[in-house]
Formats: structure tokens, C-alpha cells, sequence
């Protein structure tokens, strides 16, 4: 990755025809860019994570082990998946904990924790978290106030909303329905049915947003709003979009969380606040808004599930782990700041001495 | 005479490159006291870099700059302002939403005391000899763009220079405000200064310049006594206008054509105005290529951004024989306008995007059907764009950040070919662009022409113009001065166009300016923007708040219920104190939670025995943990330059982490004399509520009337002018985040009184609350505002809240949801007080993205290199 091709016409795209090797050489380069530097270190970071634990904490590979951290995964991943739609815009979304409690909340409450009521309950956690959405996306697109302070306020809100409207017993037993508690638990071989939901939600956020007009739109909106605008793109109506949808995932994943954990409390979302800007720096993302990967965002959840398993196991306490989360958010954004800032020092040097290199006489070849 | 000999400015073999690009090249000019020497040449000659290396702005790469005969070591603006060369920069470096007083009290530091007190009378006095239509009271934002540049370079004078250097100092002045320039000028040059004169207007120039150096391409062309060009001469004027543009260029140029009589007309604009320009009539065929031509900043910019709908311009505009309501940018589409900025960086360019993305973005059903895109099929589009425009990649995946400033435009304008519409609108089509790709670039332009397309051009190169227009109107003053066709498309006589035009204000800059002074003078508008307001608005809120549940409750205004009050306040208004000096400098701490909940474990380990002794070597203790708090934040954001929410939500879970590895549950006692001396009165007044008003009171006199009160709201307002005027921004700003964790500190001690015992979440409420107390007082993310009384106020208003709540039978949580609408509702109202603003800044408060600035000068080439250079695929800058 240090050294980039020249620049010259010979590195065209290759026509149709050509020898096969040098369409796999292009099709090669074409995927170092496509999958740079910055998305990369997430896969490494996973897999230092698993040899950690192959040799300190070989438990973590005991099937039920296994099992919970792809629960806990799955429920980061689509939440994680929100906070990367809203932070693809050059947002922040400070509200996912009160949202993902709201919802699991509004679950237990309007189902009574019965089975019966089970879907309505989940129609209507899901609409008020689409207009908590909403609301965020309106006040930070079109009345263009910080993102962070609304999404903190309103936050607030819906924490007090939620104490008046459910109370903190949510329902005379506090349990969720019991299918809802059963679905979320339920398995395929050493595979959480969680760990499929989310992988499920990456999989169409990341095609929509790679092979649709729609999503190539979104993208450039968050890579530069003024340019984006310019060429005719409908920017407000996309960063309203990005907040609705991405209030939606947190919904989903509380429900889920909630039916994994069955008793949910006021506490279900709080460690998400943290996790998800982790997963989204880990995975990448440029917190100024831009292009990020969202397949990356699956693999930086799962090291953060491999995390904090490892943690467990090991006996450290809370402490540790709230460390950890935030070494980690600096070690993931300074990767992406100081990274970049030595990257483009070297190419500027490489360039330097290629045009160097190209004076000498016959001393370089493409 | 030999006083007017010595030589106060000495350039010497300075050269200077942007990633590549040669700004100067060994480049030296002498200044001698007593004399204006002018420095001509055209745009992007390399003027400005020029000043900047020699008022410390710029470190060259090589070469020595001497002031007063003393070299210039460090570039700093503030070295060299201590050795005597002061700066009025053409887009200045005044802080607008401050009085013309406090901009000329700024500019003291580390040079010289002009009386710190009575600001305004000695600014006054200060300011009287230069005779300047405004007073020292008023508002930088409300003076017009000529009275700015007045006060610029008389807060310049102002410091006896030995070396003045006048940047442009005439482009926004009308003729009676050049005359008073004039006058400035020569009673500083009795004085001795040397005075380095910028500028592009030669007239100018002949009645004041005893020496003229011309420079072009960066090198110095030579250097010129008055003897040697006479003012009566034109031949001479001539001679110096051929210097400034060089030998001709040998680009080949595509053919023109010519047009045909019957040739549609596309655009027909009839009287259009809009901001800095109008009226003017523009008319342009299918197939022809008009150029806008003139000095940078006479209109062109915006006559060109409104025809695109990215401002709004009055007046009739018909594309292809229909009216066009040109409102927005997709609106100019739809009517078949495409735009292609000049501005890569800031509106064209998805740097982050691939050159496959950014050629391609604009296109719709070709791609794919029901939305789709398909990569065959944007592949195959892509390369055949690319191919017709010869652009050079080494992958259709590369980002458009890796590619030279040449390819990038190529990619841009791929996007016009790839979707073409009757009207083409280029601004600036090869800025920063390298010869051989300009060729292809003007070969693209060209051939869509010949395809149909009528197609405008505004560049600040008259060759360009010349080579690539059919017809060329020059703009000066908003109006168009002179309309060039056939073979009167020349470089000299565009040049000539705008170099020797008569200079009176036209009727929209008068319209401007009425404008301006009207606005600034409504009383409902200055009663907006008046710090007090939001005060006086949360003190209505606070009464109402008080008398009703006074009503509602009998205990409320017992003197035990409202002393806890007072003691229940105490954190928050000391953490939202804190808050507010981060707020002040455009900081912004969340981390303030932690810090409390660190704290107050702290305390339980260290403020544990009643011993006076000990007691106040744990406090000490505690106040040590909150400014390495403090250190640490500033380090990450201002040093590490990590974006300030971020990096303050990493803190915030490190700091908590901390917090329970010391306490991972409730222990610990926390005593010291301190609970009951603040639940003490002396008379009704608690003493809590004492120290508060006390340092609330002592803060707000800081903050509004003293000098360094005055330095930090400077660098939260305009970190850019701030660090012109010399100001030490970066110590500033690191200093606030330790004021703001030594206040958190503070605040930590307090609330470890209340709760007694070392718990590890017992901060967290805080950090919302914080922020509400200080926008409530009127703060703003963007920095510079708010007001510690205010803040006070709010602080109490929230603790009221607290306690009023259960004793009007509310249930708790109410409080939850009406901190979080009032902190809502506050940044609105700060909002839309705050667009009264006159600078015309809309400042998006998003971090690092670009702002659809409207009237604010174009960005040099060299700060926008310099952006390139600067992390590609993060936008997080400021």
C-alpha cells in the first residue's frame, strides 16, 4: 500500500481482450483502493482479538460463549449501523441509548407481555422511534442546529418521556412476551438468530448504498454537502432520511436486546452510546462525514463483542472495560486522523522522488 | 536624506512551493523608509504569498526576511509585528461581531499598550487622527466593506510601523474613501514607515508609489524608480501592463469557430441583479463560449453563483426562450443549467469518492434501471468520458484525492459532457490545473460548443479568456464595463478594461450599503443580537417559575427549601461555569461528567479526615486531577487535532473507567468543614448563593472588560483573524479546556459534600445540563458568545426546576424532558437571533464541513492546496 502506481496512461482501465493476467492486475488494483488502508485495520484488529483468546482465554469459544457474542454483536451491529448512516453525514447520534430503552420499553408495555399484542407493540415502538428520527433529522437538517446537542437533548427527552409514559416497571410483570424472549434466544447450531438479523440489515444498507442512485446520492451528501448540492442533489431530504432510518435500527436492535435479555430495565441501552461511535470509528469512518465501509462495521462489533467476552473471562472489572471502550475510540479516530496525515506525506514524498527518478536518464520503468 | 535610505524591509531569495506548485521562486524587494514601493501583478502572481512570508503568516522554504535589519526568525505574525511590520490584509483581519474598540484593543497583544480600562475613549483617541467615518463603538459587522478596510489599515498605522504592508487596501473603496486612504498614507509615511503597496490598479500606484516592482508566475520581473516611468507617459503604463502579463503564451487553443447570426440565443439575462452586481444584461448563443473577465471582486463570482441558483439574484433570466426561476441549484438543473464550480475542493470535488463516482454522480436512468447502478455500465460510461477527456488514473476505484489537480477537474467536467444540458456555467474552468491537461480541458469545452451547448466562463485569467472566448464581457464594480468580441478578445485589452476604469460606486453597492446601515440600525434586530436578551428572557422564566410554585406549595419560599436551593446548585453552576470558557473559545467539552464522577471518587480516598491540613492537601489533590483532565482534552483536540466531540466522548468513557477501577462501588466518606459553612447565612443570603453571584461577577468583568477577557472571546469568534492579529490561539484554546475540567473539578468537590460517599456515576446527570445552563445564557457552539451571569441564571433556573418539581406533584422525569426542549428550544432561539448577523457568515456548526459561504472572499490558491495536503478522507479540520 505504501506505493502507489504511477500515474500514467499505460495504467488505463483494460480494455476487453486483454491477456488475463493483466485483467486480474487491474481488477487487483481496483480492489486495494476500493478496500483501503483504513478499512482494513478492523480485519486485523479481529483477528489479533481471536488469537488473544485462542491462547489467554480459550473459553471464549465454548459454544454458548460463542453464542452470546454473537448476540451481542448482532444487536451493536444494527445499531452500530445507525450511528454509521447518521456519522456518514458528519452527525453524531447521542440519543442511541435512549431510543434502543424506549423501544424495548414500548415493547414490554404495549404488549402487556402478552403474546397476542406482541406485533402491534412492535409497530408502535417502531413508529415513535422513526419520529424521534424525525425530529432529530428536522432540527439538525433543516433548522441546521449541532447535531450533538440535539441528539443529547433529546436524549433527555425521551428518557423522561419514557418514565412518565411506561414507568420503570413497564408492565405488571416487566418481562417480554414470552415469543419475542424465546425468538431472540433462539439458535442455529452455535449461531445467535441475532447475529442473522443483523447480518441481514448490513447486507441491505451496504446495496443500497453501493448500488443505488439513491444510496451513491446519500454517500456524496455526506462527503460534501455544498458539492452535493451544486450538482442538484436533494442534501436536506437525504440527512432528514439518514436520521429516521438510522432511529429505526436502534429501535429494532432494543427490541432484540430486550427480548435477549427478557427483563429489560432503564439501563438496556447504555453501553451502546459508546460502542456504536467505537465500531464506527473501527470500521473506518471519517468522522467529519464520507464514504465508510459498512461490512467493516459487522467485523469492528464483532472484535468489540471478542472484547468484551475476553474481559469478562478474565475477571476484569467494569473499569477496565469503559477504559478499553475509550482507548480504543481514540486509537480508532487517530488512526484515521495522524494515519492519513503520514499517508499523504509519504505520497508526497514518493511523488517527489519519482519526479526525481523520471529526470535521471532510462533510470525508471512503469 | 539618508534617513529615508535605510532599508526597513529586506526580502531576500525566497522561494516558496504547495505541494508541488512553485508560489515563488527566489524572489526579493527592498523597502525603504518614507517611500510606498508597490508590488503589481496579476491574479495569482504571487502577491499574497509574498506578504505572507514577510509578515510571518508563511515559512518560506529558502531565503531570509529582514525587518528593520533584524531577520525574521520564527514565522510568526506576532514576531514580526514586534519588530515593527504591521498588516492590513484585503479580506481583513478584523473580528466582525466585535466593536471597532475592542478590534483595536486585540491588536496590542505583545506589541504595544494603548490603555486597557477606558477602551472605547482611548480607542477613540487612538482613532481620531485618521478622521474615519464611524465611531469606535459601533460594530465591525455593521460598517460597510470600505469603513472595515479604513479601520484595517488605520489599527496598522495605529502602531507607528516601521514596515506597513497594504494589501489591496482600495478594492472595496469608493473615490472619496481612496482620498482618504491617500491622506493615511502620507502622514504615515511622514512618520518613516515603509509602506509595501499591493495592488492591481495602476493609477493608484502612479500618484503614490516612488518605486514599483512587478511580479508575475512567481518571480520578480524587476523593479522600477519613479524616474523610470513617468505618470503622464502612457506608452509607460503600457509597458508595465506588458511586464504583468508576460511574453504570450504558446497554449494552442482550439479554433473558434465563429457563430452564426441564426445561432438560438440560450440565455438571455435582462436587468439582473443580485448581491455586489447588477444590473447587467447577458446574452449568450448555442455554441458560443462568453468569458466574464475583471479584478478578482468585482462581481463576477456572484453574478455567476446567481444564474446557478446558489444565491439569489433578481431580474429576468429566460434558458432557450423560457422564464427560468433559478431558486436553488436543482431548480438551475431542471432548467437546464449546469454549474461547475471552480472551488474543487469546497463544491466540486468528492475527494473521498472514486473518479469512477465523482465522473459519473450526476447521471440517472443510464446507469440502470429502477435506480440501480450498475458497474458495468458506469464503467463503460466512465471510461468514455475519461478517454475523450484523456484523464490519467491508475484505477476508476482511485479516490479523487490521490489525483493531480488537473485529472480532478477533468473528472468534474465529466460529469457536464456525460449529462450535457443548453446551458454550461464554468467558473474558474482550470485553477490549479497544469498546462497540457488545460489543453484538454479547453478541447472539451470547445467541442461541447460545437455540439450546441452555450457556455460561460469566469476565470481571473485574461489569456485563458482570450484563448478559449468568442466574447468576453469585463466586469468592474458589479457592472459590465466593457463587452469584447472577435478579434477584440485580447489579454492586453481586458486587462486594459479593468485596470483604467473610472472608479465611482455603482447604484447596488450604494443599495448595499444603505442596506447595511439600516439593518444595523433597527432596534429590534440590535435588540436580538444584545447579550441580554437571552438573560433577561430565562430571568422571566425563572420568576414565573418561582411565583407559581409559590402558589402551588407552601414550603417553597420557607428559607430552608430555598437554601438547599442554593447548595443544590452549586456543581452545576461550577461545572456549567467550566463549560462556558470552553464554549467561549469555540471548545466544547462532554467529558465534564466524568471528570465530576473522578472527582468526587478521588475526594473519597483523599478528603476524608476533618484536619484542616490534610483536607486541603486532598482538595488540592482533586483540583491537580482536573487540570491533567483539562491538559489531556486540550492535547487530543487542539495538538492531536482530533475533532472535539470525539475526542471528549473517548475521555469522557476513559475518565469513567478510571473512576470505577478506583470506586467499582459506592464507599469511601467524604467530610470536610465545608458542608455546613455552605448551608451557613449570613443574614438570609445562603453562602453558596454569595460565592456563586461572587464568581459570576468576576467572570463577566473578566470576560467584558479586560484584555484577555476580550483575546479568548477574539479566538472563539474568528480563530483565523485572531491569529493574523498575533493572538496565541492555540494557548487560548488548551487554556480553556483546563479552566473547563478545573471548574468540573471544582464542581466534583461540591456535589462530593452532598453526596458524601465516593460513587463512580454520580457526575454523569451533569453533562447535559451543563451545556443547557450555558445556552440558556446565551452561548453558541460557534464560539465567543454567552455571558457567565447568564449562565448563573440558567444554572439556577435548571436547580429550581429540580426542586420545584415534586413540590408542584409533577412526576421527576419532567425534569428529564424539560432540560432536554429547554436546550432545544434555547440553541433556536440563539439561532435565529443570531441570523440578524450582518458579516454574512452562514457558519454550519458541523465540524470541518464546508460552509456555503455567500458574499466571503474566494480562498487562495495556496489555502487550498494547503487544504489538499491536509488529511484527505477526514473532514474534521476545525
Amino acid at each position: 500500500m505504501s506505493t502507489l502506481p504511477l500515474q500514467d496512461p499505460s495504467s488505463l482501465p483494460i480494455p476487453d481482450g486483454q491477456p488475463s493476467t493483466k485483467r486480474q492486475a487491474a481488477f487487483l488494483r481496483d480492489a486495494v483502493y476500493r478496500f483501503p488502508a483504513r478499512y482494513r485495520v478492523v480485519w486485523l484488529a479481529l483477528v489479533f482479538i481471536i488469537i488473544l483468546c485462542l491462547v489467554a482465554a480459550p473459553a471464549a469459544f465454548h459454544t454458548d460463549s460463542i453464542r452470546f457474542i454473537l448476540a451481542i454483536a448482532g444487536v451493536l451491529a444494527i445499531a452500530s449501523t445507525g450511528q454509521l448512516l447518521v456519522v456518514m453525514l458528519g452527525g453524531i447520534d447521542l440519543s442511541v441509548p435512549a431510543i434502543m430503552t424506549f423501544a424495548g420499553a414500548i415493547v414490554v408495555h404495549q404488549s402487556e407481555s402478552q403474546n397476542g399484542k406482541l406485533v402491534e407493540a412492535i409497530v408502535v415502538a417502531i413508529v415513535i422511534a422513526l419520529v424521534i428520527g424525525l425530529v432529530n433529522g428536522l432540527l439538525v437538517a433543516v433548522v441546521k442546529l449541532n447535531a450533538l446537542i440535539v441528539t443529547l437533548a433529546m436524549a433527555g427527552v425521551v428518557f423522561g418521556v419514557s418514565l412518565l409514559w411506561v414507568g420503570s416497571n413497564y408492565s405488571s410483570t416487566g418481562t417480554v412476551p414470552e415469543t419475542l424472549g424465546d425468538f431472540a434466544n433462539s439458535n442455529l447450531g452455535p449461531i445467535s438468530i441475532i447475529a442473522f438479523i443483523g447480518i441481514g440489515v448490513i447486507v441491505i444498507i451496504a446495496l443500497l448504498l453501493r448500488s443505488t442512485r439513491t444510496g451513491r446520492s446519500y454517500v456524496a451528501s455526506g462527503t460534501n454537502p455544498a458539492a452535493a448540492r451544486v450538482i442538484g442533489i436533494r442534501v436536506i431530504a437525504y440527512e432528514v432520511g439518514g436520521y429516521v432510518a438510522a432511529a429505526g435500527l436502534y429501535a429494532i436492535a432494543g427490541i432484540l436486546l430486550a427480548g435477549l435479555l427478557r427483563n429489560p430495565n432503564e439501563t438496556l441501552g447504555a453501553p451502546y452510546q459508546l460502542q456504536t461511535i467505537i465500531a464506527v470509528a473501527l470500521a473506518g469512518a471519517a468522522l467529519g462525514g464520507g464514504p465508510a465501509s459498512v461490512v467493516g462495521t459487522w467485523v469492528a462489533c464483532l472484535f468489540l463483542g471478542f472484547v468484551t467476552q475476553f474481559l469478562t473471562l478474565k475477571g476484569y472489572s467494569g473499569g477496565v472495560s469503559e477504559l478499553v471502550n475509550g482507548a480504543l475510540l481514540l486509537i480508532a479516530v487517530m488512526l484515521v486522523t495522524v494515519g492519513s496525515r503520514v499517508r499523504s506525506a509519504v505520497r508526497f514524498l514518493h511523488r517527489r522522488t519519482n519526479a526525481a527518478s523520471r529526470e535521471a536518464p532510462s533510470a525508471s520503468s512503469p | 536624506m539618508s534617513a529615508s535610505d535605510e532599508v526597513a524591509l529586506d526580502l531576500e531569495g525566497v522561494s516558496k512551493t504547495f505541494l508541488g506548485v512553485r508560489a515563488l521562486t527566489d524572489a526579493g524587494i527592498v523597502c525603504r523608509r518614507g517611500e510606498v514601493h508597490a508590488l503589481v501583478g496579476e491574479n495569482g502572481a504571487g502577491k499574497s504569498t509574498l506578504i505572507k512570508v514577510a509578515s510571518g503568516a508563511l515559512l518560506p522554504d529558502s531565503g531570509t526576511v529582514h525587518i528593520g535589519g533584524v531577520r525574521l526568525e520564527h514565522a510568526s505574525p506576532v514576531t514580526a509585528r514586534r519588530l515593527g511590520l504591521l498588516t492590513a490584509y484585503q479580506d481583513t483581519s478584523l473580528v466582525t461581531s466585535m466593536t471597532v474598540a475592542e478590534n483595536m484593543v486585540l491588536s496590542e497583544y505583545g506589541v504595544r499598550r494603548m490603555g486597557i480600562r477606558l477602551r472605547r475613549e482611548s480607542a477613540a483617541k487612538i482613532l481620531a487622527p485618521f478622521d474615519l467615518p464611524f465611531g469606535p463603538g459601533e460594530l465591525v459587522s455593521s460598517l460597510s466593506p470600505a469603513s472595515r478596510q479604513l479601520l484595517e489599515v488605520a489599527r496598522a498605522m495605529a502602531h507607528h510601523p516601521k514596515v506597513l504592508l497594504l494589501d489591496e487596501p482600495t478594492a472595496a473603496l469608493d473615490a472619496e474613501n481612496i482620498q482618504r486612504l491617500e491622506a493615511l498614507i502620507a502622514s504615515s509615511l511622514d512618520e518613516g514607515a515603509a509602506i509595501l503597496y499591493i495592488s492591481h490598479r495602476l493609477d493608484e500606484v502612479q500618484r503614490i508609489a516612488a518605486r514599483l516592482t512587478v511580479i508575475r508566475d512567481g518571480k520578480i520581473q524587476g523593479t522600477y524608480g519613479r524616474g523610470e516611468w513617468s505618470t503622464d507617459d502612457s506608452t509607460a503604463v503600457d509597458d508595465i501592463v506588458a511586464l504583468m502579463v508576460g511574453a504570450r503564451t504558446d497554449l494552442a487553443f482550439p479554433a473558434k469557430p465563429g457563430i452564426p447570426d441564426d445561432a438560438p440565443e440560450v440565455l438571455r439575462a435582462t436587468e439582473f441583479r443580485g448581491p455586489r452586481f447588477g444590473p447587467v444584461n447577458l446574452h449568450v448563443k448555442a455554441g458560443e463560449i462568453v468569458g466574464i473577465a475583471g479584478a478578482d471582486g468585482n462581481g463576477q463570482r456572484q453574478l455567476v453563483r446567481s444564474l446557478v441558483g446558489l444565491l439569489h439574484g433578481a431580474g429576468e433570466v429566460e434558458v432557450a426562450g423560457k422564464i427560468a426561476d433559478i431558486h436553488s441549484p436543482a431548480a438551475a438543473i431542471a432548467n437546464g443549467i449546469t454549474f461547475v464550480s471552480g472551488d474543487r475542493v469546497a463544491e466540486s470535488a468528492f475527494r473521498d469518492l472514486s473518479v469512477m463516482e465523482n465522473s459519473t454522480i450526476s447521471l440517472g436512468q443510464e446507469l440502470g434501471p429502477v435506480g440501480l447502478v450498475m458497474r458495468t455500465r458506469q464503467r463503460r460510461l466512465f471510461r468514455d468520458a475519461a478517454t475523450s477527456l484523456s484523464t490519467v488514473f491508475a484505477s476508476p476505484d482511485q479516490p479523487m484525492a490521490q489525483l493531480s489537480g488537473g485529472n480532478q477537474q477533468k473528472a468534474v467536467l465529466s460529469r457536464a459532457i456525460l449529462r450535457p444540458t443548453p446551458l454550461l456555467v464554468v467558473d474558474e474552468p482550470t485553477q490549479g490545473v497544469d498546462a497540457r491537461a488545460r489543453l484538454e480541458i479547453y478541447r472539451a469545452l470547445r467541442r461541447q460548443a460545437d455540439d450546441g451547448a452555450a457556455i460561460i466562463v469566469n476565470s481571473s485569467e485574461s489569456s485563458e479568456l482570450e484563448g478559449l472566448c468568442d466574447r468576453v464581457y469585463v466586469f468592474s464594480r458589479g457592472t459590465v464595463v466593457k463587452e469584447l468580441t472577435g478579434d477584440g478578445v485580447h489579454e492586453s485589452a481586458i486587462v486594459d478594461a479593468f485596470v483604467n476604469v473610472k472608479r465611482e460606486p455603482t447604484s447596488s453597492e450604494i443599495a448595499a450599503e444603505q442596506e447595511t446601515s439600516f439593518a444595523a440600525s433597527h432596534p429590534i434586530r440590535r435588540m436580538a443580537r444584545s447579550p441580554w436578551t437571552p438573560m433577561l428572557f430565562v430571568v422571566l422564566l425563572t420568576l414565573l417559575l418561582a411565583v407559581y410554585t409559590a402558589t402551588r406549595s407552601d414550603v417553597f419560599f420557607g428559607s430552608s427549601n430555598l437554601s438547599s436551593l442554593f447548595v443544590l446548585m452549586l456543581p452545576l453552576a461550577a461545572v456549567a461555569f467550566g463549560q462556558q470558557f470552553a464554549l467561549l473559545t469555540a471548545g466544547f467539552d462532554i467529558s465534564v461528567g466524568s471528570a465530576m464522577s473522578l472527582v468526587v471518587v478521588v475526594a473519597s480516598f483523599w478528603v476524608t479526615s476533618d484536619g484542616f491540613g490534610s483536607v486541603l492537601i486532598g482538595i488540592i489533590g482533586c483540583l491537580f486531577v482536573g487540570v491533567t483532565i483539562g491538559l489531556l482534552n486540550g492535547f487530543i483536540v487542539r495538538v492531536i487535532g482530533i475533532n472535539a466531540i470525539v475526542a471528549t466522548i473517548a475521555t469522557f468513557g476513559m475518565i469513567h473507567g478510571v473512576a470505577i477501577l478506583l470506586r467499582p462501588a459506592p464507599d469511601g466518606a467524604v467530610s470536610f468543614g465545608l458542608t455546613e459553612t455552605l448551608n451557613t447565612q449570613i443574614g438570609f443570603m445562603p453562602i453558596a448563593l454569595i460565592v456563586i453571584v461572587g464568581f459570576a461577577i468576576a467572570a463577566e468583568i473578566w470576560m467584558r472588560a479586560t484584555t484577555s477577557g476580550l483575546r479568548w472571546r477574539a479566538a472563539g469568534l474568528d480563530e483565523e483573524a485572531s491569529r493574523r492579529t498575533g493572538l496565541p490561539v492555540q494557548r487560548i484554546k488548551i487554556s480553556a479546556y483546563v479552566m473547563c475540567s478545573l471548574l468540573a473539578a471544582v464542581a466534583g468537590l461540591l456535589l462530593a459534600v452532598q453526596v458524601g460517599v465516593g460513587d463512580n456515576n454520580v457526575g454523569a446527570g451533569f453533562a447535559l445540563p451543563s451545556f443547557t445552563a450555558c445556552f440558556l445564557g446565551g452561548a453558541a457552539l460557534t464560539g465567543g458568545r454567552g455571558s457567565f451571569i447568564g449562565v448563573m441564571i440558567g444554572a439556577l433556573f435548571l436547580s429550581l426546576l429540580t426542586n420545584a418539581v415534586p413540590l408542584v406533584d409533577l412526576p421527576v422525569a419532567t425534569i428529564q424532558v424539560a432540560t432536554g426542549v429547554l436546550t432545544i428550544v434555547a440553541v433556536i432561539a440563539y439561532a435565529y437571533s443570531g441570523k440578524g448577523n450582518l458579516d454574512g457568515r452562514r457558519k454550519r456548526p458541523r465540524p470541518g464541513g464546508p460552509q456555503a459561504g455567500t458574499a466571503e472572499p474566494r480562498e487562495s490558491l495556496e489555502a487550498r492546496i494547503k487544504s489538499q495536503q491536509s488529511p484527505a478522507d477526514i473532514g474534521q479540520g476545525a
